[in-house]
């Protein structure tokens, strides 16, 4: 055998990690078009079960595979995410593409324009397979009165994805995509994280565009991605950051590098542990705070020290976050609220609603509460640790048959805390239930340290071994 | 203490203000969510601010400029 002659592939296509299939395009073992076909064939022949993607895009993939191959072939290469594919949540917008936010309000909707994030994979030669599901406006649901259905858990299809990125984390899992962009306003991205049992990063705010993604609560939306592993966070996390002097909120940071880290470990670093957040608090799975605690002890083994710190009550956060939330979000869909209320999805209509009881001196107690509590997380806690990690879900994925029928379901989830701050966190998986759900925590760092939490869950991910371990429906 | 009919008719006055058509059979659901981001705000007036304790989003000229 030559030097030359490929090495043979060890597994499938669809297992493949961000970095493995560039390696592997790059060295001649596959190419684009493989990949893209194998994920269209996957989309085509298990979807059917999952409801993950409202739009799938086969020609855009196609033609965006074949022209990866081409430059690929000329010898240009533009980094990490040339010739993977992706989805996007359908809230963002997408030229001659139907961009629905899942929603009757928008069901024929086909935008003359691509969200920065959309733009800047296309310019990095990713290869466009679809749009995924999510909660109507990434807030009401999962609904069953909507143009189309909510998506499903793959690894319990009696289950919610979570939401509201729910067709971008059921479709990750599936191995539908290697990678899938969500949005996250109170915890869109993590919650899905959650319950598929992927890797989901919730950036700094700021340090990805939201421009062109349909807005939820323009102080408290994020965008980023959902993936199966940490490291592919990290891939689409090197290619979408970035200034966008037309985002009122982008920051004019220097870019960060997020891949050359990877691999670093944790040694030597301090963690804080907010127990109060989640210990002891009803309806706080046992099973998940073994694997928390499991998880914990797997960091102290690979050299970081952990104390636990005392946060701000988890309910100032969550107030917080509530009010905003609620208040910009009637604000943003006030004329249709008004003039159209019965095309909303029973949920969003209802939780917008609420908000018209909000008054402007609530708002402003709530904006001040925002500048209190992040000082408490910034300075107080993470001025002195590398990384705060924390519960992120009580619970593993509820049921569907669970949910009430009369009024929006909640999730036992503690993300708000930082979509209220701002910092970045990720959500990883820490295990498996004894029912066969996904366990997870989240790991949350400082302002545009998105890199070293990247780092953290990388590490901690390679201790738990999880992504080895698909849902059935999936392999 | 607000009883519910009380917040019922509180809710359904701040509605109307707003221009909004309250369906009757999601009145109690909708009020239900309304008294929980009643209890929210509630509980972030115990948080004692002071004077100087400025919004988070104070208004800049950077971001309005930049955008022009």
């Amino acid at each position: 055998m030559t030097e030359l002659s490929p090495k043979p592939i060890s597994k499938p296509l669809f297992e493949l990690s961000i970095a493995e299939a560039g390696q592997m395009i790059r060295s001649g073992e596959v190419t684009s078009k493989d990949l893209t076909e194998d994920a269209l064939s996957r989309i085509e022949s298990l979807d059917g079960q999952l409801d993950s993607f409202i739009t799938v895009t086969g020609d855009r993939a196609r033609a965006d595979a074949e022209k990866a191959d081409a430059d690929f072939a000329a010898g240009i290469d533009k980094g990490p995410m040339q010739g993977i594919p992706y989805a996007l949540k359908d809230i963002y917008m997408t030229s001659g593409i139907l961009s629905t936010c899942h929603s009757k309000l928008l069901v024929d909707n086909v935008p003359d324009h691509d969200s920065v994030v959309g733009t800047k994979l296309a310019e990095a030669g990713g290869v466009l397979l679809g749009k995924t599901a999510t909660h109507e406006f990434a807030y009401g649901g999962p609904s069953f009165d909507l143009p189309f259905p909510p998506a499903r858990n793959p690894w319990n299809r009696d289950c919610m994805p979570g939401g509201s990125s729910s067709g971008s984390g059921a479709a990750v899992a599936a191995g539908l995509c290697r990678m899938a962009m969500g949005s996250d306003t109170g915890g869109s991205i993590r919650g899905p994280a959650s319950y598929c049992g992927t890797a989901g990063h919730k950036p700094t705010y700021g340090l990805v565009s939201r421009r062109g993604v349909f807005p939820l609560s323009f102080t408290l939306d994020h965008a980023g991605p959902l993936a199966w592993t940490v490291g592919d966070c990290a891939a689409t996390m090197q290619v979408i950051q970035g200034f966008d002097p037309l985002d009122p909120a982008s920051a004019n940071v220097p870019e960060i590098d997020f891949l050359s880290g990877l691999g670093d470990g944790v040694e030597g670093m301090k963690f804080a542990v907010p127990r109060d957040f989640f210990d002891g608090k009803p309806g706080m799975d046992p099973e998940m705070l073994a694997a928390f605690d499991a998880s914990i002890e797997k960091l102290k083994a690979l050299g970081a020290t952990v104390d636990v710190v005392k946060l701000p009550d988890f309910e100032l956060f969550n107030a917080t976050g509530r009010i905003i939330l609620t208040a910009e979000a009637f604000g943003i869909h006030e004329k249709d609220l008004i003039e159209r209320p019965l095309d909303f999805g029973q949920y969003a209509m209802m939780r917008m609603y609420a908000g018209a009881g909000l008054t402007a001196m609530d708002l402003v107690q709530a904006l001040r509460a925002r500048r209190v509590l992040s000082k408490a997380v910034n300075k107080s806690v993470l001025g002195s640790y590398d990384a705060i990690i924390t519960a992120l879900a009580f619970t593993t994925a509820p049921r569907f048959d669970e949910m009430s029928r009369d009024e929006p379901p909640s999730y036992t989830l503690q993300s708000m805390p930082f979509n209220v701050t701002g910092n970045p966190a990720l959500a990883m998986p820490t295990g498996l239930s004894s029912d066969g759900l996904p366990l997870s925590l989240q790991i949350v760092g400082r302002p545009f340290e998105d890199a070293k939490v990247l780092q953290i869950g990388e590490a901690l991910e390679k201790a738990t071994g999880l992504i080895a371990t698909r849902p059935p429906l999936a392999a | 203490m607000t009883s519910t009919t009380n917040l019922t008719d509180e809710y359904i006055a701040a509605a109307a203000r707003a221009g909004l058509t309250v369906p009757e059979d999601r009145l109690d659901g909708i009020v239900r969510l309304y008294s929980e981001l009643r209890s929210m705000s509630s509980l972030l007036r115990s948080m004692n601010l002071t004077a100087a304790d400025e919004p988070a989003n104070i208004y800049t000229f950077d971001p309005i400029l930049r955008s022009e």
